[in-house]
């Protein structure tokens, strides 16, 4: 069932999820066009992530419309926006726009978003969303360490820990090189048994999709927030979808599925399960599907 | 000796008063013609117990103002409550949400969300896009802590340091007034046609309201804050 025939199920009005999403799309195009008219570095600054959360937010939007191609759209220019902000965050807005691993990763190059960073949490979502393709070992290894006394830091709409993002790098990196795990590298006394690599995903992948399950449960309560979209967290958050989709193709890698799978295990809140399932479903399984009509 | 409690006392007053900041706020309204956005120039914005309920019982005012109150105007504002027998908690609120911005609530990059406050606003006054409406901007007084049941100080439930608990809701930006936004703290109101709105976005232009109504009540604060100005 595509995303836009969950409209219903979610308590959401089809025709207001369009009007927010163009008004977003609109608004973001006038940010942008902000960004090039002002010398005030600062203000440039503000534009180009104002513009970000717009495009994001019509990105999201239209994943709920299962508008593909719109999603697309909005999702990229998102991603150019904050990259161009310094901000990797963007490249996470890449992954939702279905580009591949490889093009995420030029990106990060493209934009030097390693040396640009304003905050090393930010560091997380580099990480993250160049695990699947970066073979840069010296640098991430640099990267891991900057983000060593931060763990527990709270980072992106869920406030998930630093430490969360690191786990699901971890997993990502072993899957994606197929290794064993401490086995060969760790002393003696630090050896774990061997996980495979899709337990080690999806253990790393649980507290993501435990905390939309939750964010939505408590979300849909406030049905007068809810119907109205009246609020950051969005039902298909892209924070949550990126991550999901890069798991779920490091799980693709050794031919195994994930998400579906773990949905299945997990007793997630209902709606935040079909939508999770469906989306990355959707993203990875039929790249760009016609609109819904 | 005695005097030292006392002493004590002023100056934590006096550093209390030194904190309070008078925050810029917006609230959006819809559904109104000039006729009644003078009205409200004259009586100031009322909560909604107030329009139901006229005149206001004020021996109840502070019973009202709690925290158990507050909590279900941010997340049950449509739901029956069953201290009104049943009628939707919204009708009786003695709180007015009003929106001043907000980055996002993640505490370390911050600038991955910004809602301007503006658009917050105008999204609630036009009913998602459908209408027209009004953003009256206000000025609130907020003190850096909680003060429920005080009428007179605004709530920062946008403000983690205040309000630290996750709500999917906060960085709504919301301030929340309690039972009046008077009428001498109320700047002005801007009247925003959605098909000129839309018309600017689509030119590449920033929306702007169409129209505004200056409120001749409004007391600026320079005028009554503690600012001393230069002599000149």
């Amino acid at each position: 069932m595509p995303l836009a025939e969950l409209l219903e199920q979610l308590g959401l009005d089809k025709e207001l999820v369009e009007r927010d999403r163009n008004i977003s799309r609109d608004l973001g195009r006038v940010y942008r066009q902000q960004i090039y008219n002002t010398e005030d570095e600062q203000q440039r600054f503000l534009y180009q992530i104002a513009a970000g959360t717009e495009f994001r937010k019509s990105g999201a939007h239209s994943l709920l419309l299962s508008d593909w191609k719109a999603a697309n759209e909005s999702f990229r220019q998102a991603a150019e926006c904050y990259c161009s902000a310094g901000n990797p965050y963007g490249l996470l807005m890449y992954v939702c726009a279905g580009e591949s691993p490889l093009y995420v990763n030029s990106m990060s190059r493209e934009y030097s978003l390693a040396g640009r960073m304003s905050t090393r949490v930010q560091g997380a979502f580099l990480l993250l969303a160049t695990s699947l393709a970066d073979q840069n070992e010296e640098q991430r290894s640099h990267q891991r360490s900057e983000l060593a006394g931060a763990t527990h830091s709270a980072v992106g709409v869920l406030g998930l820990p630093v430490g969360a993002y690191l786990d699901l790098v971890k997993a990502i990196e072993t899957s994606r090189m197929d290794r064993p795990d401490f086995a060969s590298e760790a002393p003696f006394f630090e050896r774990r048994p061997r996980d495979k690599s899709i337990t080690r995903l999806g253990r790393a992948l649980v507290p993501f999709l435990l905390a939309h399950s939750n964010a939505m449960a408590r979300a849909m309560e406030n049905r007068y927030h809810w119907r109205r979209l009246a609020m950051p967290f969005h039902p298909v958050e892209p924070d949550v979808l990126a991550v999901a989709l890069l798991a779920e193709q490091a799980a693709r890698l050794n031919r195994e599925r994930l998400v579906e799978d773990l949905i299945e295990r997990v007793p997630l809140f209902p709606d935040s399960a079909a939508v999770m399932r469906t989306a990355v479903q959707e993203r990875l399984d039929e790249s760009s599907p016609e609109p819904v009509a | 000796m005695a005097e030292v409690p006392l002493l004590h006392t002023r100056l934590i007053c006096a550093i209390r008063l030194l904190i309070m900041i008078i925050q810029k706020v917006i609230k959006g309204v819809r559904d109104l013609d000039d006729a009644a956005v003078n009205r409200i120039f004259k009586t100031g914005i009322v909560c909604n117990w107030w329009r139901t309920v006229d005149p206001l019982p004020r021996a109840e005012v502070v019973e009202r103002l709690n925290d158990r109150n507050l909590l279900w105007h941010q997340n049950c504002y449509d739901q029956p409550d069953p201290m009104q027998g049943g009628q939707v908690f919204s009708v009786n609120t003695p709180f007015i949400s009003t929106t001043a911005g907000t980055v996002e609530r993640d505490l370390v990059s911050r600038t991955n969300i910004v809602t301007a406050a503006w658009k917050t606003a105008l999204s609630f006054a036009t009913d998602s896009w459908l209408t027209d409406g009004w953003l009256f901007y206000c000025h609130l007084f907020v003190i850096g802590k909680r003060a429920v049941p005080m009428e007179l100080f605004s709530e920062e439930v946008r403000e983690l340091n205040v309000y630290p608990g996750f709500s999917p809701y906060q960085p709504e930006g919301e301030i929340t007034a309690k039972i009046v936004i008077p009428t001498t703290q109320i700047e002005r109101a801007d009247f925003w046609s959605l098909a000129a709105a839309r018309a600017a976005m689509s030119s590449g232009i920033l929306p702007t309201a169409s129209r505004t109504l200056a409120n001749p009540n409004f007391l600026p604060p320079d005028d009554y804050n503690n600012l001393r100005d230069l002599l000149v």
